[in-house]
């Protein structure tokens, strides 16, 4: 049974390689080539066919003439008796032949042809059983007069069928043969195609798993797949070499700038020692140090902010519960909603996502911040999870005023706080780094006014 | 207790060689990672603190020598670099705890007294007690006069960083790691509004406070002069 899965299993692969491959751009190129190909070949099988019909016919019919001809010649020589005798004779030796030969009151003399065609001169007609147990077929006839009498001299057209049938046979298989090898050649061109595209597809997936150095291999023919992967190998270098610049640049700033921030704090800490007897110095001295902390933090977001940006790496995602997640923001916020008379609840299932658990925890605490800082005293808070087939969200709703909707898109942006914002807490930057960590997800974070208030929504793929 | 300072920042240094030995430790400062690598293979250290960027060897690569050099003694990295995948790194690397500068002295306290005391967790007491106030860490409950005082998970946690840390100043950042395992400061007032909720339990209701809030700098539990 286990084998029979497993059976199960590459026959779907190969099925759904195959389908891949068949709604692939080349073979669908190839596909319309040989469409095209079909109906003009087609048409030019047609035509030689009937041309070839056409010579066969107008040589039968000449043969027929002639015929016709000999016959007349034998009646001008041996008379009506000679005539029959002929005719007799002819159609007893000749295969495929068939004659007939009528009085004036149309009454048969000789010959399998036993009624007498309503017309002169040539045509194309179908002959059942004849007067002398000969099968029947098509014939070409010539009806002719000779005096009194009318002679009619047909010849079987078996030829040209059997011409035409050999003919639409011997098209039809080279047609076939010849779709077969370019479909062949189409799905051998899709899928040497597919096989650079993977190729390309498996390096962009390294990059935005953090392996900045993966590159797209070259090959030797310099043809547009080559000219591609050289544009984006370049580009891969590019994006490697900004990503480190960013780093090092970070870590520069946090070392040359921390560095005094640090010395001064220790300075002011060792007056604070100082004038440990003296609360009112004490108490300056903490007013400074307080000061100091908000500036670090402050330079501490940023840092963070711009290395989330910077980051394409996501080597250490891990599954992360939102719903722990946002059950560890509540239970922080708590003791602050309580002060603040705002109810602050968690709701909903939980749902599970391949997450960098830190980050996420600080873009739900950044989303719940906001919501207990901007709903007012007495709102109610709510932090949803829900988990659907496609995505997980994560709400944290709130029935305060909102956001005006003229300054609601720049909110994310960097220190995009609007002037009514001045007198609140915070940075500016909350928004904007749980945009970023949303970026980083792939997730989508959506703010928006609701009928009830306001809501922002982070929405993971699901794992 | 014998403690190794790698840090070649002189005003730092000079400044935590200084209040450590104020603290009763014994303290020996280098500047550059090779002589902190020597000193650590040719003498006994009972903890090292490092920087992490130095001339000569990089703290990393010290702690990663030392290490597979078998010497055990617990390291703390104290250093301007602050991202989570430092801290990460630092870890990895050997490294038993992580202060991110600018840090407070009492932080870098509370850290060495944490490791000073995890190789003899079996032996460390159960009941913490400062003043009149006590904490069964075993029963999670608190005790006041003779008062039982209800204590939520997270508020129990809190008095007892504080408490095991009694008479000195815990920073708001090790609050925020210790009691929510938050690697980043949300900048708000929450940490004051859960401390003055504590305070209301255990101070409130009786003469003497025991929880003071020092003015940018943290919070002590201690007993009246």
């Amino acid at each position: 049974m286990f084998r029979c899965c497993i059976r199960c299993a590459v026959w779907v692969t190969s099925f759904v390689r195959l389908t891949s491959l068949i709604r692939s751009e080349p073979f669908r190129a190839a596909s319309r080539v040989l469409l095209v190909f079909l109906v003009l070949y087609s048409i030019g099988c047609w035509a030689l066919i009937k041309s070839v019909e056409t010579t066969l016919l107008d040589d039968l019919r000449s043969r027929v003439q002639g015929e016709t001809e000999l016959l007349s010649q034998i009646y001008r020589d041996e008379g009506r008796r000679g005539l029959v005798e002929a005719i007799e004779r002819l159609g007893s030796t000749a295969p495929g032949r068939a004659y007939g030969l009528f009085d004036d009151r149309r009454l048969s003399l000789t010959g399998p042809i036993s009624s007498q065609p309503d017309f002169l001169g040539f045509d194309t007609r179908e002959l059942n059983v004849l007067s002398g147990g000969q099968v029947a077929g098509r014939y070409v006839l010539w009806v002719d007069q000779i005096d009194a009498l009318t002679l009619v001299v047909g010849r079987n057209d078996d030829l040209i069928s059997e011409a035409r049938q050999r003919l639409v046979f011997g098209f039809t298989g080279f047609g076939l043969l010849l779709a077969f090898f370019t479909l062949a050649l189409g799905l051998w061109a899709a899928r040497r195609s597919q096989q650079r595209l993977d190729q390309m597809e498996r390096v962009l997936n390294g990059v935005s798993k953090g392996d900045l150095a993966a590159r797209v291999p070259l090959g030797t023919r310099n043809d547009q797949f080559d000219r591609v992967s050289r544009r984006m190998n370049s580009n891969l270098g590019q994006l490697e070499r900004l990503v480190s610049s960013v780093k090092s640049t970070a870590t520069a700033i946090a070392h040359d700038l921390k560095t005094p921030l640090s010395h001064a704090q220790l300075a002011m800490q060792e007056a604070a020692d100082a004038a440990a007897s003296d609360p009112t110095v004490q108490d300056k001295v903490g007013a400074a140090l307080a000061a100091t902390d908000d500036l670090n933090r402050l330079f501490e977001t940023i840092l963070r902010l711009s290395r989330i940006q910077a980051t394409t790496d996501r080597s250490h995602f891990g599954p992360t519960s939102l719903r722990d997640i946002a059950e560890h923001a509540v239970s922080f916020f708590g003791p602050l909603a309580e002060d603040q008379g705002q109810s602050l609840t968690c709701v909903g299932s939980d749902a599970t996502v391949q997450a960098d658990k830190d980050m996420v925890q600080q873009a739900v605490v950044n989303l719940v911040q906001n919501a207990c800082v901007h709903a007012g005293p007495g709102a109610s808070i709510e932090v949803a999870v829900r988990a659907g087939n496609a995505a997980a969200h994560l709400t944290v709703s709130d029935n305060g005023p909102g956001i005006p909707s003229d300054t609601l898109e720049r909110v994310c942006e960097p220190f995009a706080r609007g002037t009514k914002d001045r007198g609140t807490p915070g940075n500016g930057l909350g928004l904007s780094l749980v945009a970023a960590v949303a970026e980083l997800h792939e997730a989508e974070l959506q703010l928006e006014n609701t009928p009830k208030g306001f809501a922002a929504t982070l929405r993971f793929p699901s794992t | 207790m014998k403690i190794l300072l790698a840090e070649d920042d002189t005003t730092s240094g000079d400044y935590v060689r200084n209040a450590l030995i104020e603290n009763g430790f014994v303290v020996d400062w280098v500047t550059d990672g090779r002589e902190a690598l020597t000193h650590c293979l040719y003498n006994h250290v009972d903890l090292l603190i490092t920087d992490r960027m130095m001339p000569g060897m990089d703290g990393l690569s010290l702690v990663k020598s030392l290490r597979s050099a078998h010497v055990d003694a617990p390291v703390i990295f104290l250093t301007a670099m602050s991202d989570v995948q430092d801290r990460v790194d630092g870890l990895m690397s050997g490294g038993d705890d992580y202060v991110v500068k600018p840090f407070h002295f009492s932080e870098l306290l509370a850290r060495i007294s944490a490791l000073a005391r995890r190789p003899k967790a079996q032996e460390q007491c159960t009941v913490l007690t400062v003043h009149d106030l006590t904490l069964d860490l075993l029963q999670r409950s608190a005790e006041r006069q003779g008062n039982m005082i209800p204590l939520h998970n997270r508020e129990f946690t809190l008095l007892s960083l504080l408490m095991e840390n009694a008479g000195r100043v815990i920073s708001r950042t090790l609050i925020l790691e210790r009691v929510w395992d938050f690697n980043f400061d949300p900048g708000t007032t929450v940490v004051e509004t859960h401390i003055s909720k504590l305070r209301q339990k255990i101070d409130r209701p009786f003469d003497v406070p025991l929880l003071h809030t020092m003015r940018g700098m943290g919070y002590v539990i201690r007993a009246p002069h």
